[in-house]
This record gives C-alpha cells, sequence and structure tokens, in this order.
C-alpha cells in the first residue's frame, strides 16, 4: 500500500520534473536565439534602475527615452516611480554598497544634498555625446561647486497660475499673489516643496532682492504675513496645487508653467502669466549613482536622454521643455512654451547650495505665519 | 499516579506554549524593537551643516526637540489634536458600540455594522480624499451653502483647522467602535434587569452598571485612538494641507525635506514617549476605577 501510494507520488512528480526541465531549456534557448537575433546592442540580460517621477512624467520618460534603449541595446529599463526626497533618502540608506538606483532624476532643490552625500557621482561629459548642445545654463544649475554631476533634462519655469473663470485680471507678477483682491482664494506652498521657495525667490526677486540675502528674506516674509488670513489652502506637492486650482480651492497659485498649459489644453479654465519680473527655473536632471554596477549603461542611457531626437518626444508629453538647444517642436508647443539658447537667461535661479541648510528655519518662520 | 500524569501533561502544555510564543516574540523583537534602537541610536548622532550623519553621540538632537517651538510646539498641538479626537470617539462610537452589541434587530445591527466599519475597508488616503472633495471651494458643502443663500462666495473650509478634526474622528472612530462593542456584548444581560428590578432608571443603570463594566473597552478604545492619532500623519496633510502644526507632519519634513534624520529620530522618540506616558496614565485610570468598583 505504501509502496504503491509513493509509485504514484513519484510518476507526476518525475513528469513535473521532465516537463520543467523541458520547458525551462526551451525557454533558455528562445532567450538566446532572442538576444542573439533581434538586440543589435551590448546590453542583453542587463537592467538599469533609473528612479523617475510616475504619471504622464514617468510615460512619457518611458515612451521617449526608455523605448528606444531598449529596443536598440537590449537591455531592460526599470523604472522606480517616486519623488526626489525619497530617492535620495534610499540613497543614502544604502551609501557603501550597491545603490538603490542606477540613474535618479534630482530637482535643485536635493542636489546639494545628494553631492555632499556622496551618493551621486561626477558625471564625465565626455561620454555623453551630444553634450555640448546641452543648454549652458542649465548645464550649469546641475553642477556644484564647479563640478558637473547631473545631466539636465527638463526645464520649467514656476510663474502664476490662475483660473479663468473667477479673475478678472490676470496677474502680472508675484505681488499680485497678494493683491487683497484674492483674498480667501489663495493657495500657498509650504517652504518645504520648491514651488514655496520658488515663489519667495521670485517675490525678493521682483524686489530686486536675493533670497541669500537674509534683509531682503526678511522683507519678503513681511510680505508673506498679509497673505496670513488670505491663503486658502496650503499645497505641498504639484497636484495638490493642481487639484486646488480645479475644485476651486485656489484661484491663484504659484506653480510650473507645463502643468498648468496641460491643464488649460485640457479644457480647464486655467491661465498662466509669466511674472513679469522674471519667472524662476524649474529643472530636473539626471544623475549617475556613486558605486553604480551599471556605470557603462547608464552612460549610455544618458546618450539617449541627451539627444534631440529623443527629447521633443518627451517635451511633447509633459509640456516641458527640455534641455537639448538643437530640439524642434510642434508649433503649439513654441507658441506657449519658451526654450533654447537664450530663453533661460532671465530667469531666476534658487541658489540651494545656501538655502538648503536654512530651509528648516525658513519654513518655521512660514509656519509662524500660516501654522 | 493519575495526578502526576496531569502535571506531567499540563507542563507539557506549557512548552508548547512557551515554544508556540517564541517565533512571534521574535518577530516582535526584529520587527519592532532592532528598529526601535537603531532609531534610539540615529537620535543621539550628531550632524554637519548639510545634516550628515557624522560618528560620535550628542543629546543636541533632543535640546532642539525640546527647545525649539516650531518641534516642541507641534508634540503639544499633536497631544491636543489626540485629546480631544479621543475623547469625541469615545462619545460617538458608545451609542454606536451599544446597538452593535445588544440590538436584537440583525438587521440595524448590519445597517449600522456596514455604515460605521466599512471605511475601514478603504485606505486612509482613499477617505482623507474623499473629504478633500467634499469641503473643497467647488464641493458639495460649498455649493450647498451658496445655494441657500447663507454664503455669498465659498468658504476656505479646507484651511479650517475643524475640517482636519472631523476627519482625523471620522477615520479613527471605527477602532473606538469594534474595542468599545467588544466590551459592551460582555456585559451580563441579568445585571441591567437587576438594575432595573431595583428601582435603577436608565441613566442611573448606565452611570452605576455599563460605565463601569465597560472600562476595560474604554480604556483600549481610548488608548488606540489616542495612539494613532498621535502620528496622524496622511489626513491633515491631505485635508488641511502643510501648515498644519502637526509632529507626524514635522518628522517627515525632517526626515524627508531637511534630511536631517537623528532630528527625525528625536522627535518621534518624544512623541513615543509622550504617547506611552499619557496612554499609561489612562491604562492607570481605568485600573483604579476597576479597582474602586470592585472595593
Amino acid at each position: 500500500m505504501t509502496s504503491r501510494s509513493t509509485r504514484r507520488t513519484t510518476r507526476p512528480l518525475t513528469r513535473t520534473l521532465a516537463v520543467t526541465t523541458a520547458l525551462t531549456l526551451t525557454g533558455a534557448l528562445a532567450a538566446c536565439s532572442a538576444g542573439g537575433d533581434d538586440a543589435s546592442g551590448d546590453g542583453s540580460g542587463e537592467t538599469l534602475k533609473v528612479a523617475v517621477y510616475a504619471g504622464s512624467w514617468g510615460e512619457s520618460f518611458a515612451k521617449a527615452f526608455v523605448e528606444p534603449f531598449e529596443e536598440e541595446t537590449g537591455a531592460t529599463v526599470e523604472l522606480v516611480p517616486g519623488g526626489p526626497a525619497d530617492w535620495l533618502t534610499a540613497l543614502r540608506s544604502t551609501k557603501g554598497g550597491t545603490p538603490a538606483y542606477d540613474v535618479v532624476a534630482f530637482t535643485p532643490n536635493v542636489i546639494p544634498s545628494a553631492v555632499s552625500a556622496g551618493v551621486v557621482a561626477e558625471l564625465d561629459t565626455a561620454q555623453i555625446e551630444q553634450f555640448d548642445q546641452l543648454n549652458e545654463v542649465l548645464a550649469e544649475q546641475s553642477n556644484v561647486g564647479g563640478t558637473q554631476y547631473g545631466l539636465p533634462l527638463t526645464v520649467g519655469s514656476t510663474g502664476i497660475a490662475y483660473r479663468t473663470d473667477k479673475v478678472d485680471e490676470p496677474p502680472t507678477d508675484w505681488s499680485d499673489l497678494l493683491d487683497p483682491a484674492y483674498c480667501g482664494h489663495v493657495a500657498v506652498s509650504p517652504l518645504t516643496f520648491n514651488t514655496g521657495v520658488e515663489f519667495l525667490a521670485g517675490l525678493i526677486n521682483e524686489a530686486g532682492g536675493s533670497i541669500t540675502d537674509p534683509d531682503d528674506v526678511d522683507a519678503a516674509f513681511e510680505q508673506l504675513e498679509t497673505l496670513k488670513d488670505c491663503a486658502s489652502t496650503f499645497p505641498a506637492d504639484g497636484t495638490s496645487v493642481e487639484t486646488a486650482l480645479s475644485n476651486g480651492d485656489a484661484w491663484v497659485a504659484a506653480h510650473w508653467d507645463g502643468r498648468a498649459f496641460v491643464q488649460q489644453n485640457a479644457g480647464e479654465p486655467i491661465g498662466f502669466a509669466y511674472p513679469a519680473s522674471g519667472s524662476v527655473g524649474a529643472l530636473t536632471s539626471l544623475f549617475v549613482t556613486e558605486g553604480t554596477e551599471q556605470e557603462e549603461l547608464a552612460y549610455t542611457f544618458l546618450d539617449y536622454v541627451a539627444s534631440s531626437e529623443y527629447q521633443p518626444v518627451f517635451s511633447e508629453g509633459t509640456w516641458y521643455a527640455a534641455s537639448n538647444d538643437q530640439n524642434e517642436y510642434p508649433a503649439q508647443f513654441d507658441g506657449q512654451i519658451t526654450s533654447g539658447q537664450g530663453a533661460y537667461d532671465d530667469f531666476v535661479w534658487v541658489d540651494y547650495e545656501t538655502i538648503t541648510p536654512q530651509l528648516p528655519d525658513l519654513q518655521a518662520r512660514w509656519q509662524e505665519i500660516f501654522g | 499516579m493519575a495526578a502526576t500524569r496531569t502535571g506531567s501533561r499540563s507542563r507539557s502544555r506549557d512548552l508548547r506554549g512557551h515554544v508556540a510564543a517564541i517565533v512571534p516574540t521574535a518577530f516582535v523583537v526584529v520587527a519592532f524593537l532592532l528598529p526601535l534602537i537603531g532609531l534610539l541610536l540615529l537620535s543621539l548622532r550628531p550632524t554637519d551643516t548639510m545634516n550628515n550623519v557624522l560618528p560620535g553621540f550628542t543629546g543636541a538632537q533632543y535640546a532642539e526637540v525640546f527647545g525649539t517651538s516650531y518641534l516642541w510646539g507641534s508634540v503639544v498641538e499633536s497631544l491636543w489634536l489626540a485629546v480631544r479626537v479621543s475623547l469625541t470617539c469615545l462619545v460617538l462610537a458608545f451609542p454606536l458600540a451599544w446597538y452593535l452589541a445588544r440590538s436584537t434587530s440583525s438587521v440595524g445591527k448590519s445597517l449600522v455594522f456596514v455604515i460605521t466599519l466599512s471605511p475601514l475597508l478603504t485606505s486612509e488616503v482613499v477617505r482623507s480624499f474623499g473629504w478633500r472633495v467634499v469641503m473643497s471651494g467647488e464641493g458639495p458643502v460649498n455649493v450647498t451653502l451658496q445655494a441657500l443663500g447663507l454664503v455669498d462666495e465659498s468658504l476656505p473650509l479646507l484651511r479650517s483647522p475643524w475640517t482636519v478634526f472631523l476627519a482625523v474622528v471620522h477615520v479613527l472612530l471605527p477602532f473606538a467602535v469594534l474595542a468599545l462593542s467588544a466590551s459592551l456584548g460582555a456585559i451580563d444581560n441579568r445585571l441591567l434587569q437587576a438594575s432595573a428590578d431595583l428601582g435603577a432608571g436608565a441613566l442611573r443603570t448606565f452611570r452605576s452598571v455599563v460605565l463601569p463594566l465597560a472600562t476595560p473597552g474604554i480604556v483600549a478604545a481610548a488608548v488606540i485612538v489616542f495612539s494613532l492619532s498621535m502620528g496622524v500623519y496622511v489626513t491633515p496633510l491631505l485635508v488641511g494641507g502643510a501648515n498644519q502644526s502637526l509632529a507626524g507632519l514635522r518628522i517627515q519634513t525632517e526626515a524627508m525635506v531637511a534630511f536631517d534624520q537623528p532630528r527625525a529620530a528625536a522627535l518621534s522618540f518624544v512623541l513615543l514617549a509622550v504617547t506611552l506616558a499619557v496612554c499609561g496614565l489612562v491604562g492607570l485610570a481605568g485600573r483604579l476605577a476597576e479597582r474602586g468598583r470592585r472595593a
């Protein structure tokens, strides 16, 4: 009885093993043959972990850069969605070992901390074929202390988004956000979010000052005091700004041009004003992580990211200009977004190297007003 | 002989019980205590100007937490919110839990059960977004107020601290109902009957019979809701926004914006200590009340 039952259980087991072995061998042969026939590059079987934003940003990124890269190299790109703060935290926790990602997207507010923590590697610009075509102003914003760390990819500018059905006279400059006419309908982002800092920088720039000058910062905080009872919402990320405008929680808000135009083009009653005294630059750059085992593949990927062939595809999806000055955009894009050489010269850029260590204190002051 | 065998069986059962407890105990040690010890050590580390962690030990992070109104004020604000939320949840949960535990109408019970506890089936994020939609400038509340002619323009309801308070109460109320209904369900009907037979009215029966017997449930509900309220983060952020002066939001800011992990860890520990102290006091009060009832 026992031996029969053993035979009964053994037969299917043997059959399962045989089938599994056959399938595995077939799969392996198929994989070898696919690798040999289809992939023209030398990245077959390799995986590159790239940390970028989710949503339409990530979808456009995949369509513009990942798909051609995978097709031509045979390598696989694993996109890790999230935000710069999450990625920096993850990289700091894996420092010294294998980094959590091979390539990571950072905004300027995070770059000084990332460089100081030693989690991003110096960029070997000679390895990027079209690096010389990248906008100089943007490239400069991705370097720290004169050393190039990041490859600038996409640039937007922070200006003023407003509800066209609620606002009779569109705002023209930063201080218009303080206009009593908008009282009770102004979104004010905290300084823990880029747009909050960029609004503060714009306000200071309009008054002829600099965000790195404590007296100018004091004066700007005095201006913010006037918003104390007029702020209607405090969005802490880009999506929340959009939601606040869409839901009518705010009629005016400091916001990124690309995101506002996407809402406008989708039929929402949203307008966007470039402040007369200057928009504040908002840049996203890609960095190769320190200690990555896929450095060569990462540089190959960055070649695609820098290319004027692929960047316009990304811009059409996100409605943000990209860094290569040779990019050619559709007419509607050119009509709404300024890009290319000279377009960013008048932007106000926040000196995050100086501001980052002061941010907790500045946020505490912001909290005293709005908390 | 029989007694010896019974004793040996009992010891064997005890041993199996001990062995069975080892795995979950080890899990708690690894998953909770070890990270907590790591966090404690991190809170004692010094940092440089860019908030990179340096070797050595310092109490500076705790001095900063206790000495800065921005940080200490957030603990006080969290404490105040947690006290209000706990009391409100207890008051609201009591009749619901009573109905769930004592009602004879199975249809009514099922209905109340689904309405009260179904929020637990959705995530806190979804529930909080629901509040955002309802209280937004063009949401149902503002539209109704305007339609009734009570206000001319939409009110900034999302900015109101009351909106955050209500949303947190809504999110945590099911926990209080669950804890209380177990306790209220265990009250013997004969005690209520005896109280009525002795001439006590409903209020007297509630005060002298129900409330004392429900003390363990009240304590459990208070401790659960209070603990969850102290560290609440998602709901205030989504509903009220980043201007909320709550410790949960400050911890996130310190860890993910200033990248000052030791300070975030120190603030977490202070929050934990305050939470444990209050929960200990609530437990002690419950025990004293229990002892008073028995005396």
